[in-house]
């Protein structure tokens, strides 16, 4: 820090070579011809390491360097208090051997910053003797600033140059000349003084190095009590964290356990599941083995009495019991029964009838397979059938069974069967009253009759006219969709619902126009085929400006009002559905 | 395309007429000469409604898509006659007797269809269409013998 601070002094310019007071041995000249030649040498010694003189040079020292210290350094390293330490200018003429700045130059790189107040060194009018007054001057004031009551608080030139502090003691004028006043001991005492001075001089450097240690020790103590205060933060936050994160696994493994038996859990039904698989699968398998060979057996027999009557008589030993004439049935595809039976004789029909403990239990079973109606139909015209086979057969149908086949078997003819079948009247009107039918046998045979020719039973009619009303069932007997026009996705095309939701809008106000009457011809809407004035039918443009009427149309009943739309051309093609209705 | 004022020349027993075959050519030099859009449906091979869709068809260019539904053709008869932009629009049934003979429930539905297209041209579009059938039996009357 010295070094700098030397090496930015603005009298750095100033020749060494020149200075008065030297602290390089080697440089030092000797002391010959007048004072302003006189060259303090220093006598390098070692003192005593208590003593008195080097402690209070010491002390000195220190508080020059506090006081260094204290005044605030800029990267100049220049004192930014010049009010409390400064250098006053010399004045012109120079002071010593070497030319006005000498005494400037030689001043020792620490002395050039002293303190302005108290100690002021000011060299007044002129100064012949250069050097030595220079010297006299800085002396006093080194008296005054050390403080030594041996030394006197000014010495006088014989030109009138005078050192005076700003201290209260004013420092008188030395005398002239001073060489002459100056006894040997004196001469010894400024050469111990010089001395004290070079020693001042280093321990200044020694304090500066040492209050630089001390500043960077206090530094690294901040820094290490912040650092320490950061472990302890970072300490407190991870101790914290952990006990977090302690917390945490000690609930998950809390938790844990559960987490096991559950899967330990889920382990086990899966290979519970995959054992019952296992075992399912064995069980299909023997079951179908089993199947296959029942079915075979059976199979085998009903060919044999299909193809060949001779070997039907054998089917009682067979069919052995229930299972196998379940066996039987499920053998029968619901498509190849009519014709399988119709191809039974009576006389194979009733070994067959007979062949099981329950007579028509063989049916009763055949009857969940049967799932047409018209194979119902055709159940009830196996030729060849007299009354008590048939009343067998009718005697193991349900009432629900029987209901169906007279409800939707077109023309009547099973019960014109039925009726021509059986003798037994009383059995017969027994059978009707079931069917909610009614009346003498003629009635009901010429009921029949007249059925056969409109194509339609009374609870047909019935079931008719109940979805007449609803709107949904069309002539042809399909079923119509019923749906807000908001949800109808029509074709999907361009501009759709907002096609549809501006006719219907129009058709609301009266003021869609009418394209056509619509007659129904294809039996696609409710009501009769073919009658003119049911239906009007109006246009849903497919865009608007559109000179192509499109596929889109709505056709309105005009007295019960409902509101069909076809988006397929009324179905052409095959498209369906040909109308669905518009809620 | 408001309805002609000049009568029509043929003298009409409803929206529908029977010609004989052999006047064809006289039928159609007269709707000619009367400014008539004639269009002729051949019948020859119509015995059936797919042989009589097949037909009416190849009269409406849709060879490409059959029909399958009448009110579908009834709507397309109804865009052609819109279409033809003029007024009168006659078209010509002919051999028509091939379908009487064949299948009289399709004949009869067929004729009523066209029936009601004439009323809906007339009274809907403001066109005055005509339906002339023609066949080779006696129920097709000569073009002199037509008396109203």
């Amino acid at each position: 820090m010295s070094e700098r601070l030397q090496e930015q002094t603005p009298d750095q310019s100033v020749p060494k070579a020149a200075s008065p007071v030297r602290s390089e041995p080697e440089s030092a000249a000797p002391v010959s011809g007048s004072l302003g030649e006189l060259v303090l040498q220093a006598k390098l010694s070692v003192g005593p390491v208590n003593d008195p003189l080097e402690a209070e040079a010491d002390r000195v020292a220190n508080r020059i360097v506090r006081s260094f210290d204290n005044s605030r350094i800029d990267k100049t390293g220049e004192a930014r208090s010049p009010g409390r330490i400064q250098r006053m200018e010399r004045a012109a003429g120079g002071v010593g051997p070497a030319g006005p700045q000498a005494g400037v130059g030689r001043t020792p790189p620490n002395s050039r910053i002293q303190r302005a107040s108290p100690m002021i060194i000011q060299r007044e009018g002129g100064d012949d003797d250069g050097g030595a007054s220079w010297y006299g001057n800085a002396w006093g004031g080194l008296m005054s600033m050390v403080g030594l009551g041996g030394a006197p608080d000014t010495i006088a030139s014989d030109e009138g140059d005078s050192v005076k502090g700003a201290a209260p003691k004013k420092a008188a004028p030395i005398k002239t000349p001073v060489k002459e006043k100056l006894d040997a001991t004196q001469v010894a005492t400024a050469a111990g003084l010089r001395e004290k001075l070079k020693a001042l001089h280093e321990n200044q450097h020694q304090s500066l190095f040492k209050d630089h240690g001390t500043n960077e020790a206090k530094r690294c103590a901040a820094t290490r009590t912040a650092l320490a205060k950061d472990l302890r933060q970072v300490e407190k936050l991870t101790s914290e964290r952990f006990s977090e994160l302690e917390k945490a696994a000690a609930e998950m493994l809390k938790e844990y356990p559960e987490a096991v038996k559950a899967a330990e859990d889920a382990k086990k039904k899966a290979d519970e599941a995959q054992d019952a698989a296992g075992k399912a699968e064995t069980a299909r398998a023997n079951q179908a083995n089993l199947t296959f060979a029942a079915t075979q057996k059976i199979s085998l027999a009903a060919q044999a009495a299909v193809g060949n009557p001779q070997l039907y008589s054998q089917l009682d030993g067979l069919l052995g019991g229930d299972d196998e004439i379940i066996s039987f049935c499920k053998l029968v595809a619901p498509g190849r029964l009519p014709s399988l039976l119709a191809t039974f004789n009576k006389s194979q029909l009733t070994l067959l009838l007979n062949g099981v403990k329950d007579k028509g239990d063989a049916l009763n079973k055949l009857c969940p397979r049967v799932k047409e109606t018209g194979d119902v139909a055709e159940l009830l015209k196996v030729p060849d059938l007299g009354p008590a086979e048939f009343r067998s057969l009718l005697g193991c149908y349900d009432t629900k069974k029987l209901k169906l086949a007279v409800t939707f078997v077109p023309n009547g003819k099973a019960l014109n069967k039925l009726a021509t079948t059986i003798d037994d009247e009383t059995e017969f009107f027994r059978m009707l009253s079931e069917i909610a039918i009614t009346g003498t046998a003629a009635e009901v045979v010429t009921a029949l009759a007249a059925e056969e020719a409109t194509g339609a039973t009374e609870a047909g009619v019935e079931t008719a006219k109940k979805y007449d009303e609803s709107g949904l069932i069309a002539q042809k007997g399909t079923v119509i969709e019923w749906k807000p026009y908001g949800s109808i996705k029509g074709d999907g095309g361009k501009n759709e619902q907002e096609s549809l939701t501006a006719a219907m809008v129009k058709l609301g106000k009266g003021e869609l126009a009418l394209r056509d009457n619509h007659r129904n011809r294809d039996g696609d809407l409710p009501g009769d085929k073919n009658v003119m004035g049911v239906y009007d039918e109006y246009l849903v443009k497919e865009n608007i400006g559109d000179s192509s009427p499109g596929k889109r149309r709505l056709v309105v009943h005009k007295a019960k009002k409902w509101v069909y739309y076809t988006w397929t051309h009324y179905g052409d093609g095959g498209a369906t559905p040909a109308f669905a209705r518009v809620k | 395309m408001a309805a002609s004022e000049t009568p029509f020349p043929i003298p009409s027993n409803g929206p529908i007429d029977c010609v004989a075959h052999c006047d064809m050519a006289r039928l159609e030099e007269t709707l000619s000469k009367f400014g008539a859009h004639v269009v002729n449906l051949d019948g020859s091979r119509v015995i059936d409604q797919a042989t009589l869709f097949d037909a009416f068809a190849t009269l409406l260019h849709r060879e490409e898509s059959p029909l399958t539904k009448w009110a579908a053709l009834q709507d397309l008869l109804h865009q052609a006659v819109i279409d033809a932009g003029v007024s009168p629009v006659v078209l010509v049934w002919e051999h028509a007797d091939r379908l009487v003979a064949a299948d009289l429930e399709l004949f009869l539905n067929a004729t009523s269809l066209l029936a009601g297209l004439v009323n809906t041209a007339r009274t809907v579009d403001e066109i005055d269409l005509y339906i002339f059938l023609t066949g080779d039996t006696n129920g097709y009357p000569r073009l002199e013998d037509r008396t109203e």
